[in-house]
């Protein structure tokens, strides 16, 4: 078991070191263009750890997790807007809001299966997507919600954070998915973690051992929607705009992807892919239009010949796998 | 709101509807034959549109382009089966999902590299200009012809799959594929050819659709959200609850924006959310409730 954790604590440790020193060498070493799409891809690790909490651990492949995504960007950016501009109190508020909605879509949601469950969910997802495009002023419609702006925090003795500083925006991303991979990690190793895949692996296995299997989707469902809406409000900050693309369902598409692509049930494998997958959608798109295409070759391959992903291949080298 | 403008729009959302039902039946047999829930069906609907674009464009043969047009996805469409679909059979469903979502993708981006971004014009035949008098309403010719065409395509699947035993054979699979297996039929060969045949139908709706609608890149995403609700509606894996399903949806659609613009799909989709909660079998009962 040793062995087999090594590559992971050395990956944990190498690209968290890595980020840390990466705002030392924006504008010298890359443009800090560069920094910036980190910061997105960081922030979009955050709501991946969320969905293989739910798809990988779990067992249930939601199709409608970008409306979480989109309800925590838009919970921030309304708090933003016509509350206060401070901004932990976006980022607790877009999180609440999200808490909530999937605590409902959750509890309505688990009572299908299979199949049923990701057409349910993406339902409820179009849904979302409708009101917020047809949302009028509130919502700003199809051109989404503009110009948030964020006081900056004064931190006695230490000077002031302004939060549109991109070195700032990064490190706050980065902070805020330390603690929710450190989260994460710590409910898929605990003994919630475990009635987690018992659910998975067998559900009337774990319905005759005696556990509450709705309560225990319920509860899955709650928390990747909260991870979501975390990042989604952290989204709306560093961008400072949102718009309905956040809740549509080819976004819950790519966290899907993403997640397959990388190594569903891995929690690293889910960052691989979108990591994979963000950089080189930038770095391809300058090149190819279409670079989704490359994507959907390359998605289609690992579905077939490695549904354990990039780190199943990483893990389980294919060609030292004996048959 | 005059009569006048209630009765057009129930037209008008009775040919979306009619688009809707002929995408809507392959979605819901591949699935109740196959357990294949096929994202990349929309695609196909998209494809048929995209193939009528340039074949018209081509030859002004427009009746020739409503055959040559599904032809061609339909041969897509059997080597998407046998190539891919195929490899996946009988396992977890979700993996379904994930192949037909990566085609999906796949299909969307390679018609925008071929063709462009941009919107392609599908000129409806000249002959079907202009409008003729429908219930007391002027009603454009060709949206007519569009209902008359579906209604009669769904109307001869309808009958192939009732009254022949080709249909005989498919609506056992759908019942237990095991068993028709197990009687000598290879039932393999159903798969391809029912998988081909729905990829056809979604053709031939992209078709009838280009006149009416754009004929661009997301049209086969923008649809299949709006077919799976149709199928679901009317309960996965039934001909008859697809058909309901999808007339009921684009009818709801458009009436639903006479009575609350804007909202009218929000509308839907929340009251399908509670059908599915109440009926995972569907309005019209599905083959079988949540599995």
């Amino acid at each position: 078991m040793t062995q087999r954790l090594a590559p992971r604590a050395i990956l944990e440790i190498v690209t968290v070191s890595v980020l840390l020193v990466l705002p030392l060498g924006s504008d010298r070493l890359f443009d800090s263009y560069y920094l910036d799409l980190a910061s997105r891809i960081i922030i979009t690790w955050i709501a991946l750890l969320g969905f293989d909490i739910l798809a990988g651990y779990t067992g249930l492949v939601s199709l409608g997790h970008a409306m979480f995504f989109g309800l925590g960007a838009y919970g921030a950016a309304l708090t933003l807007l016509h509350v206060s501009s401070s901004l932990p109190l976006a980022l607790l508020a877009g999180t609440v809001a999200t808490t909530a909605a999937a605590a409902i879509v959750g509890y309505l949601s688990i009572r299908t299966q299979g199949v049923y469950f990701i057409l349910l969910t993406l339902v409820f997802a179009e849904f979302g997507y409708e009101v917020v495009f047809n949302g009028g002023e509130i919502t700003g419609g199809q051109n989404g919600l503009a110009s948030l702006s964020t006081t900056p925090v004064k931190l006695p003795g230490l000077g002031t954070l302004d939060w549109s500083d991109p070195t700032v925006a990064f490190y706050l991303a980065l902070v805020a998915f330390v603690i929710a991979y450190i989260t994460a990690r710590w409910i898929v190793g605990s003994g919630f973690g475990s009635t987690l895949a018992a659910v998975r692996d067998n559900q009337d296995r774990a319905t005759y051992l005696g556990y509450d299997v709705a309560a225990i989707k319920r509860r899955a469902f709650v928390i990747s929607g909260t991870f979501a809406g975390f990042a989604g409000a952290l989204w709306a900050q560093h961008e400072s705009y949102v718009s309905p693309q956040l809740l549509h369902w080819t976004l819950s598409g790519q966290f899907i992807i993403m997640t397959w692509l990388g190594g569903v049930g891995t929690l690293v494998g889910p960052l691989i892919g979108g990591a994979v997958l963000m950089y080189f959608a930038e770095f391809l798109s300058s090149i190819l239009k279409n670079w989704l295409i490359i994507f959907g070759l390359l998605y289609i391959f690992v579905v077939l010949y490695a549904p354990q992903g990039l780190w199943g291949i990483v893990m389980y080298p294919p060609w030292k796998r004996s048959r | 709101m005059t009569v006048e403008a209630i009765l057009t729009q129930l037209l008008n959302g009775l040919t979306i509807g009619a688009i809707l039902m002929l995408i809507a039946m392959g979605l819901t047999i591949i699935f109740g034959l196959m357990d294949v829930v096929n994202f990349a069906h929309g695609a196909m609907y998209m494809l048929g549109a995209y193939f009528a674009a340039t074949l018209v464009a081509r030859t002004g043969q427009f009746w020739l382009t409503l055959i040559l047009a599904p032809l061609g996805v339909g041969i897509l469409g059997f080597l998407l089966e046998r190539v891919l679909i195929r490899r996946l059979y009988g396992r977890d469903p979700l993996l379904q999902v994930l192949l037909t979502f990566g085609v999906a993708v796949v299909l969307r981006e390679g018609v925008e590299i071929l063709w462009g971004p941009n919107v392609q014009t599908l000129l409806p035949p000249s002959a079907l200009a202009g409008s003729i008098d429908l219930l007391g309403i002027q009603y454009p010719t060709y949206r007519v012809t569009v209902l008359v065409a579906a209604f009669g395509i769904a109307g001869a699947t309808w009958f192939v799959l009732s009254r022949t035993n080709i249909g005989l054979i498919v609506r056992s699979g759908v019942h237990d594929r095991d068993m028709v297996d197990a009687l000598g039929i290879d039932v393999r060969r159903v798969f391809t050819g029912v998988f081909v045949a729905g990829s056809m139908l979604a053709a031939v709706a992209g078709v009838l659709v280009g006149p009416l609608r754009s004929v661009q890149p997301d049209m086969g995403n923008d649809v299949i959200v709006d077919a799976f609700i149709a199928v679901i509606v009317g309960g996965l894996g039934t001909v008859g609850g697809a058909v309901c399903g999808a007339l009921l949806v684009g009818i709801a659609e458009l009436l639903g924006a006479l009575v609350i613009p804007g909202m009218a799909k929000a509308a839907i989709y929340i009251a399908v959310a509670i059908i599915m909660m109440l009926r995972p079998a569907g309005l019209f009962g599905g083959r079988r409730a949540a599995t």
